[in-house]
């Protein structure tokens, strides 16, 4: 067996009215990738924060090759030699690529100020071509895809001399064929003997990279798992939330009324986006949008939201033709569109639960002259929300940027229920949030259209789309190219249609 | 019992944190009462509150455009032309180099109406500059620093077109009983300005606290896409935010003659600068969506005691100038490294993205 480098024992960390990591041990051979997976808010954030240097461990130790060592900046973490590569990716685009990695470090010609650009980019490209990667160092980071660029953070990580690796969810914006080239760069770094921790929402990742795992749940350590094949993804959900679901992708219910149409489009064009885009959508129905990453699904439904200008076609809601010309129009005539990135587009993060379920609605808690907002009401509101939707939240003044990734969205999703929409457009509506929070978005979902509500749900998760909806329409560049009744879809014929195939 | 002890004190600590600014104000005054002997007098308090309320009334009112994530440097101009407009207009004004007693030839307003049109016209220039930077997508720094380049010129030309002469520069004298009586008159005992500066505290933050429009400016100052999908008319909100921060400079100009029985051309220089100060030290967040009108109203006390004191401990104006200065970076910088402070040890990973989230 191999060495273990990492280890950590008991590590606690306090937060104000919250223990979130309660005696956790962890430990990291050399040479192995050790998944770290669990619910938003189980810990592993903090983990990681803590090793990184971000957060201050409040009790237990750490040792690096056997050595008790103290982390208490990001820098006592680098010259440990551990690196992170986060999320959002932290390369500046208009640096080139050897730039980038030798910020804040550029070496200078002998006895002058002038940059030695000539070893700047041949070490870079050195390193580069050493990995493997057919990347030139002279080119601006500017206009590569996301995937090159995370492959850039490792390069960059492993040339401070990393031999602890830190990946925060590296794939969950890569298309499929980035993350099977990352996967591959993986594999060549544990042959180096390179250590990765690696958290994932995605549990299929596991088998194809994962050596071991480990599971943890409101702070506290579940299992570490050695023997990974012996395991199933059922028996990791129920570990990871302490139930088991059962028949976790069905949805028997069906609450859709065929004859009251709510949102019909038709003939929906804007030039070079998409043309000619027809849909219906009826009472009590979850129509979802297939296709592949750049079919236009967003497009669309923000020409539908007014968000975009359109340059032809016509909309009905309720059967009469409107004209949407701004948000403002859509949400008067019933419409709510949850967009599909949180942070960016669905919420205020500065601001508090209770602002940002009433940001869409506030004209209806006026007091009689309309001039001010009666917090009472309000504030009842706002609460009868957060208890209906199980929004996990101190209290409704809290400001939403501390709330985990599911209960940001299910605020989202409130601000729309508080304005009383009746179609709710769903932009890929779980993405980014752990399994139990998606079982509780499938469920709030579900009581949507059970009262009477309509919800159109664009989605990249292939299993998400055939569970959760009614009707399916498949884009493919800017067109649908076909509608499958809840009957007829498999996967293998939405992937047909959305290769166009 | 030990441990009592300690709570207490952390308790202690973190109000010290939070109302950082409002304890250097304190310490300061403090300070000011050993040093000058009628300090704490209340006619010396009374002098602060007044020459306070002039850049107050027009702090409420930026705070209003810094929340929504904007800024306005033309208000100080923006002041001069509302005194031009309400002295010209009344129609009693005289040339300040008093050669020629001449009566404003082309119009006589009653003293409110001349009140109205001195906000008036400041509140046009603010929805123009409003109007640009929504319309044109425009940086507020750029758009009003022209605004205070064009609304300066308007008002020589204004108080050289009512009096007659080219290119002097008038000062405009007049004398009107109601009218000064707003700037130097008492209602119950307290000085009329000081009234002007608590209704606009009070007025402010109930619109901030309690009206849609407030909720929206910070959500605007937030996140503006985010405001837009919610339905905010993100644009008529930064147009109206604009033409309010004018008129509030008209009003705030208007309160300056009056008090002067007079209006200058060169009233208001560098105002601006003052009252972005007084926001900044209040804790509102120079990037939006964040701040209190109650923090601003302590950044326009500790400036006025700042000002007020030195004056009264004779400290020759240069030195002044310097002492502000460094009080200003002193208080800022203790309030943003106590809140920095207080964030890493919520653990909250917004100060990260404070950092970043001015995009534009």
């Amino acid at each position: 067996m191999a060495e273990t480098i990492l280890e950590m024992k008991k590590i606690k960390k306090h937060f104000p009215g919250v223990l979130a990591l309660n005696e956790v041990d962890f430990d990291l051979r050399k040479g192995e990738v050790h998944v770290l997976i669990g619910e938003n808010g189980a810990g592993k954030s903090t983990l990681i924060k803590i090793l990184s240097g971000v957060y201050k461990v409040d009790g237990g130790e750490i040792f690096i090759d056997g050595k008790k060592r103290t982390i208490t900046c990001p820098n006592d973490a680098k010259t440990l030699g551990i690196g992170v590569i986060y999320q959002e990716l932290s390369l500046l685009p208009l640096l080139t690529v050897g730039e980038n990695l030798f910020l804040g470090q550029l070496p200078h010609k002998p006895h002058t100020f002038a940059v030695d650009w000539k070893r700047v980019y041949g070490e870079s490209q050195q390193f580069l071509d050493k990995l493997g990667l057919p990347i030139n160092s002279r080119e601006t980071v500017k206009g590569m895809g996301i995937g090159r660029q995370q492959m850039i953070e490792v390069v960059k990580v492993l040339a401070s001399n990393a031999r602890i690796i830190i990946m925060d969810e590296p794939t969950s914006s890569l298309s499929d064929r980035e993350i099977e080239r990352l996967f591959s760069m993986i594999q060549m770094l544990k042959g180096k003997g390179i250590s990765i921790i690696y958290i994932s929402h995605r549990l299929n990742e596991l088998w194809k990279i994962g050596d071991r795992v480990t599971v943890l749940k409101d702070g506290c350590l579940v299992k570490t798992i050695d023997d990974i094949d012996g395991i199933t993804s059922d028996e990791l959900v129920s570990l990871m939330v302490g139930r088991k679901f059962e028949d976790s992708f069905a949805r028997a219910d069906n609450y859709c009324d065929r004859n009251i149409e709510t949102l019909r489009v038709e003939n929906l064009t804007r030039d070079r986006v998409f043309e000619n885009i027809s849909l219906v959508a009826h009472k009590g129905e979850i129509v979802g949008i297939a296709g592949l990453v750049g079919a236009g699904r967003t497009e669309v439904v923000s020409a539908i939201f007014g968000v975009d200008r359109c340059d032809g076609g016509k909309v009905f809601v309720n059967g009469e033709q409107i004209a949407i010309k701004s948000p403002k129009d859509a949400i008067k005539y019933g419409i709510g569109l949850v967009p599909e990135d949180r942070k960016e587009k669905g919420l205020v993060l500065r601001m508090s639960v209770k602002d940002n379920v009433t940001l869409a609605s506030l004209e209806q808690f006026m007091d009689k002259l309309g001039l001010v907002v009666n917090f009472v009401q309000e504030r009842k509101k706002v609460q009868s929300f957060i208890d209906d939707l199980r929004i996990k939240t101190p209290g409704i003044n809290q400001v939403v940027v501390n709330l985990s990734g599911g209960n940001q969205q299910k605020v989202a999703i409130a601000k729309w229920l508080c304005s009383h929409v009746h179609i709710l457009i769903m932009d890929e509506p779980t993405r980014g949030i752990d399994v139990g929070a998606k079982e509780e978005v499938y469920q709030l979902m579900n009581e949507l259209v059970k009262n009477g509500a309509t919800i159109i749900m664009i989605s990249s998760e292939l299993p998400e789309i055939l569970r959760m909806s009614d009707r399916i329409y498949v884009l493919h560049e800017g067109k649908v190219t076909g509608e499958l009744s809840r009957a007829e879809a498999t996967e293998e014929k939405i992937m047909h249609l959305a290769w166009n195939s | 019992m030990h441990d009592l002890k300690a709570i207490k004190i952390k308790e202690l600590e973190d109000f010290f944190f939070k109302k950082i600014v409002f304890c250097i104000l304190i310490v300061f005054s403090a300070v000011l009462c050993f040093i000058v002997p009628n300090f704490l007098s209340w006619q010396n308090l009374l002098n602060i509150a007044i020459s306070c309320s002039v850049n107050g009334v027009m702090a409420c009112g930026m705070a209003f455009v810094i929340i929504s994530g904007g800024i306005d440097i033309s208000i100080g101009s923006l002041l001069a032309l509302g005194s031009a407009v309400c002295v010209g207009t009344l129609g009693i004004a005289t040339s300040g180099r008093g050669i020629v007693p001449n009566l404003s030839p082309y119009v006589s307003f009653p003293w409110p109406m001349a009140m109205l049109a001195g906000i008036a016209v400041p509140a046009l220039l603010g929805s123009v500059s409003g109007l640009f930077i929504t319309r044109m997508k425009l940086q507020p720094f750029i758009v009003t620093l022209a605004m205070q380049s064009i609304a300066r010129g308007l008002t020589y030309i204004f108080g050289d077109f009512m009096m007659h002469e080219m290119g002097q520069g008038t000062i405009m004298v007049y004398y009107h009983p109601v009218f000064n009586t707003i700037g130097n008159g008492r209602l119950l005992g307290i000085p009329i300005p000081i009234l002007f500066f608590l209704g606009a505290i009070l007025v402010s933050s109930l619109i901030l606290n309690s009206t849609s429009y407030g909720r929206a400016l910070y959500a605007i100052g937030g996140n503006e896409e985010i405001s837009n999908l919610a339905g905010i008319n993100v644009k008529k909100i930064k147009v109206i935010t604009y033409a309010v921060m004018g008129g509030v400079a008209g009003l705030a100009g208007i309160l300056l003659a009056s008090r002067l029985s007079a209006s200058t051309p060169l009233a208001g220089l560098n105002y601006e600068m003052d009252v972005i100060a007084a926001v900044a030290i209040g804790g509102v967040s120079m990037t939006g969506g964040y701040g209190k009108l109650a923090g601003v109203v302590v950044g326009v006390f500790l400036l006025g005691v700042i000002t007020n004191g030195l004056n009264m401990a004779n400290v020759p104006s240069f030195y002044q100038y310097v002492i502000k200065g460094m009080i200003l970076i002193f208080a800022v910088a203790l309030d943003t490294y106590y809140k920095g402070r207080l964030e890493m040890e919520k653990g909250s990973i917004s100060s990260r993205r404070g950092a970043s989230s001015r995009s534009n």
